[in-house]
């Protein structure tokens, strides 16, 4: 099945010229000034809210995909068809300012329809790359897990490394990358389910739920939802997105923190037993999303809150191994384990 | 592997254990202690037998003593085998192996006791279970595990006999209480221990964990108890020489000393009759057989004042030995516990202040979240309402993060809590419970004696009849929708 790209300003598909240098990194001297931190603190505040006024309902799985993003980290969604997924992805990509691209997963789905294809120009007699819909700063992967395991892996290298590398030929993926995943709940039929070195990929794993009945009446009187999505544009260029990924990594995180979401690592390992553990990546990826959380948060530092609040989406859908690939399940169970680790400051 | 809620299955060390009871039952504990130190089991040992002794001594009762050093050997082996056989134990539940195991060497010790002294009742079976549980338990925490169960049966038991019984069964029932009790300080350690486990965790994560000040406190008071008891038995016979202390050993001075030598005489009369009886003093015939008395030419001085006074010395010393390092141990945690930094005294105040008001922090809760769960249930001061994200502030934030200076803020934050916690004084809270407690009784009284039910409830129950509203045409009134709301309830993200 081809590739849908699509924007959610004119559904056309925003080329990002392959080979061009990804934009240099902004600075990440540490501490952050006040005003900066308070600046970078406000931009994502307004993106929460904006993206809330068009996802309408809970707001933590927005804040959740907003720390994931701000964290440098991917998104992936398990959800029921029509609770708000896509318009979730669309409206980030529209207050993020960046150009969006969707692709469907189906079987048939082909590795170079996600990386892009190099054509035989004859006037040039030469091979040209024409990019596919991972050169975008927002990429919409939807009902990823019914595209077979050899597309999906596609999105390795992409999601790691920032990268695509077709006929030999490493290009850059435009910054910010971010990739908004959905997949199917465990289970569904033609579905592929995806390997832990994919699932280990998306920072965080999240459903939305039911918008619950205030909100629901709210977009029954036409409000939020696709009307609000028209009505909402970039909170703030990419070369402020990229600083603010950048000072997300200068984010303090005070050591009795760092403590203790290893003190959560390590008692996860051990009741998860010897035949299955958590990656060092699985911890860095959490204080990490930590760390972009703190910012939604509207901090300059990361507390034990923090950590708490990203812990079960962040580590529950790397453990679904465990659980037979039920991510509910797997989700009480870290929250279960959290329960039981002492928060500092604890008294002995 | 694979961990269902249905089906949970984790194969280590060769054995199956059902991960569902591990997993998502019973917590791990949160601080466990492993097994003394040799030196700490031998110093804690000789402490327990000199206090014993001296207790002993001056009840002049040898069978509790050599009932006690029997326990405390068994306790210290108990406590020690233990630790070996983790796989055991890990098939084990400890819940079933703690009373069995008791009940397996209590029945063992009584047949030993009762086979080797005569006429002995049956208070050995108890003492025999106490003095092994309390000589694990000061030896070894863990052991709390292996009689917990058998530790509730004996503190009922203990707090019976104390009540009811006399003598040195009494003080000997008080001191296991005083014991328990401070096992009860760490109760809550063991509370989620009784089903399945993996002790090989439990051990693992005992050597990363605070591991509290435990046995030697439990020694140290342990002795001191027996210790302030010798005492006030000893003023008690000094003022009052005609009492008459109930006795359960042989009728001869210092029978601690001679039970165990005398039961193996009855046992086997010849060769009781081979042990050197004249090395045995007596009162009523003070070394006048001992053929080695004529060298060591005693002066003519009255022994029972000797004995007297050296148990007087005695136990001054041993008050001394428990108080020096009681004094000394709180002295340095006081010293500790004031060097510790601000948060952590903080919390516990905090922990302290809503455990008092019936609102425990969880284990799994931040000091942030506890505060705005205080400020909405027992401490609803609105003063504490912008304190938690403060906290959080000076705890975890840098230094040059904080706008105002540190200092300030945490004087800030002191005041504030103590000024909640002067608004919501205890007494308020009981004065609650005392209220609803009353207004219950009373709701209760009134529900069951008809007499006192209030006209107006009746007149609740029974509505008098009235007409249907109707609208302006006549009919009956007509559901109409709700208008549309003004303002979105949650239009935005966070609700405002």
């Amino acid at each position: 099945m081809e590739p849908e790209p699509t924007n959610p300003d004119s559904m056309a598909h925003d080329t990002v010229t392959p080979g061009a240098s990804a934009p240099p990194a902004p600075s990440t001297s540490y501490p952050p000034t006040a005003s900066s931190a308070s600046s970078a603190a406000d931009t994502v505040s307004r993106l929460v809210n904006q993206a809330g006024s068009v996802l309408l309902g809970d707001p933590t799985p927005i804040r959740l995909a907003v720390a994931a993003f701000v964290a440098g980290g991917h998104v992936l969604f398990e959800d029921t068809p029509g609770v708000g997924k896509t318009l979730l992805a669309k409206a980030l990509a529209r207050s993020l300012g960046g150009s969006f691209g969707r692709v469907q997963g189906t079987a048939d789905l082909l590795p170079s329809d996600l990386t892009g294809v190099s054509i035989y120009d004859d006037d040039t007699r030469s091979w040209n790359f024409r990019p596919g819909p991972l050169f975008n700063n927002v990429v919409l992967v939807d009902e990823l897990n019914r595209a077979t395991p050899r597309t999906q892996s596609a999105l390795l290298e992409a999601m790691a490394e920032r990268q695509v590398t077709v006929d030999g030929v490493s290009h850059p993926l435009p910054d910010p990358f971010f990739v908004v995943a959905t997949q199917n709940p465990h289970g569904d039929l033609g579905t592929f389910p995806l390997v832990a070195g994919q699932r280990d990929r998306f920072s965080v794993s999240l459903s939305l739920g039911q918008p619950g009945r205030a909100a629901e009446l709210i977009l029954l009187s036409g409000r939020g939802g696709e009307p609000a999505l028209q009505g909402i544009g970039p909170v703030a260029d990419i070369e402020v997105w990229q600083q603010t990924r950048a000072g997300v990594e200068a984010t303090f995180v005070h050591e009795t923190v760092a403590t203790y979401t290893l003190d959560l690592i390590d008692t996860l390992r051990s009741r998860l037993g010897r035949t299955m553990t958590l990656s060092t990546r699985s911890a860095l990826m959490l204080l990490r999303v930590a760390k972009g959380y703190g910012l939604v948060q509207g901090r300059t530092f990361v507390t034990p809150d923090d950590v708490q609040a990203v812990v079960v989406p962040a580590l529950a859908h790397r453990i679904i191994d465990a659980t037979n690939g039920d991510l509910p399940t797997a989700r009480s169970w870290v929250a279960d384990v959290v329960s039981s680790v002492r928060v500092p400051p604890a008294p002995g | 592997m694979a961990l269902t809620s249905d089906g949970l299955r984790a194969h280590e060390g060769g054995v199956q254990v059902p991960l569902s009871s591990v997993h998502f039952g019973p917590r791990f504990p949160t601080a466990v202690s492993p097994v003394a130190p040799w030196a700490a089991q031998m110093i804690g040992a000789a402490l327990l037998i000199v206090g014993w002794g001296a207790g002993c001594l001056v009840i002049r009762d040898g069978l509790v003593f050599g009932v006690g050093i029997t326990g405390l050997a068994l306790g210290l082996v108990i406590a020690n085998v233990a630790a070996w056989p983790i796989r055991a134990s890990r098939m084990v539940p400890s819940a079933i192996a703690g009373p069995l195991v008791g009940a397996v060497t209590g029945l063992l010790l009584v047949g030993m006791v009762e086979l080797l002294t005569e006429g002995v009742n049956g208070r050995p079976f108890g003492l025999i279970g106490l003095l092994v549980g309390t000589a694990g338990m000061v030896t070894d925490w863990r052991m709390l595990v292996r009689v917990r169960l058998a530790s509730w049966t004996s503190a009922v038991g203990a707090l019976v006999a104390l009540l009811g019984g006399t003598g040195w069964v009494s003080w000997m029932m008080l001191l296991w209480l005083i014991v328990f009790a401070a096992a009860l300080r760490n109760w809550e350690m063991v509370e989620d221990r009784a089903g399945w486990r993996l002790p090989s965790l439990e051990i693992r994560r005992a050597s990363d964990l605070d591991r509290g000040p435990g046995r030697l406190t439990a020694i140290v008071a342990l002795v001191a108890a027996a210790t302030a008891a010798s005492i006030i038995f000893l003023q008690l016979k000094v003022a009052l020489p005609d009492i008459n202390l109930p006795r359960s050993g042989p009728n001869i001075p210092f029978p601690w000393l001679t039970a165990l030598l005398e039961a193996l005489g009855r046992l086997i009369p010849n060769l009781w009759g081979r042990f050197p009886r004249i090395a045995l003093p007596h009162f009523d015939l003070p070394f006048v057989d001992w053929p080695w008395l004529e060298n060591l030419r005693f002066p003519t001085i009255d022994l029972e004042l000797i004995v007297q006074g050296f148990a007087v010395l005695l136990s001054i010393g041993l008050v001394a030995l428990a108080v020096v390092p009681l004094t000394l141990w709180y002295t340095r945690r006081a010293a500790k516990r004031r060097a510790r930094p601000w948060g952590i005294r903080f919390a516990e105040r905090v922990n302290k202040a809503g455990a008092r008001r019936g609102c425990t922090r969880a284990q799994g809760e931040s000091i942030e979240r506890y505060l705005e769960v205080l400020q909405r249930s027992a401490l609803p001061d609105p003063r504490l309402a912008g304190v938690g994200p403060l906290v959080s502030a000076v705890l975890f934030a840098p230094a040059e993060g904080l706008a105002a200076a540190p200092p300030m803020t945490i004087v800030a934050i002191d005041e504030a809590f103590r000024a909640a916690l002067r608004e919501y004084p205890l007494w308020r809270r009981w004065l609650a419970s005392v209220h609803s407690a009353l207004s219950g009784a009373l709701l209760s009284l009134r529900t069951a004696v008809p007499f006192l039910r209030n006209r107006s409830d009746a007149k609740k129950a029974n509505p008098p009849p009235t007409l249907p509203a109707t609208s302006v045409d006549g009919g009956p009134t007509s559901w109409r929708p709700p208008p549309p709301p003004s303002s979105p309830q949650r239009s935005t993200p966070d609700g405002t």
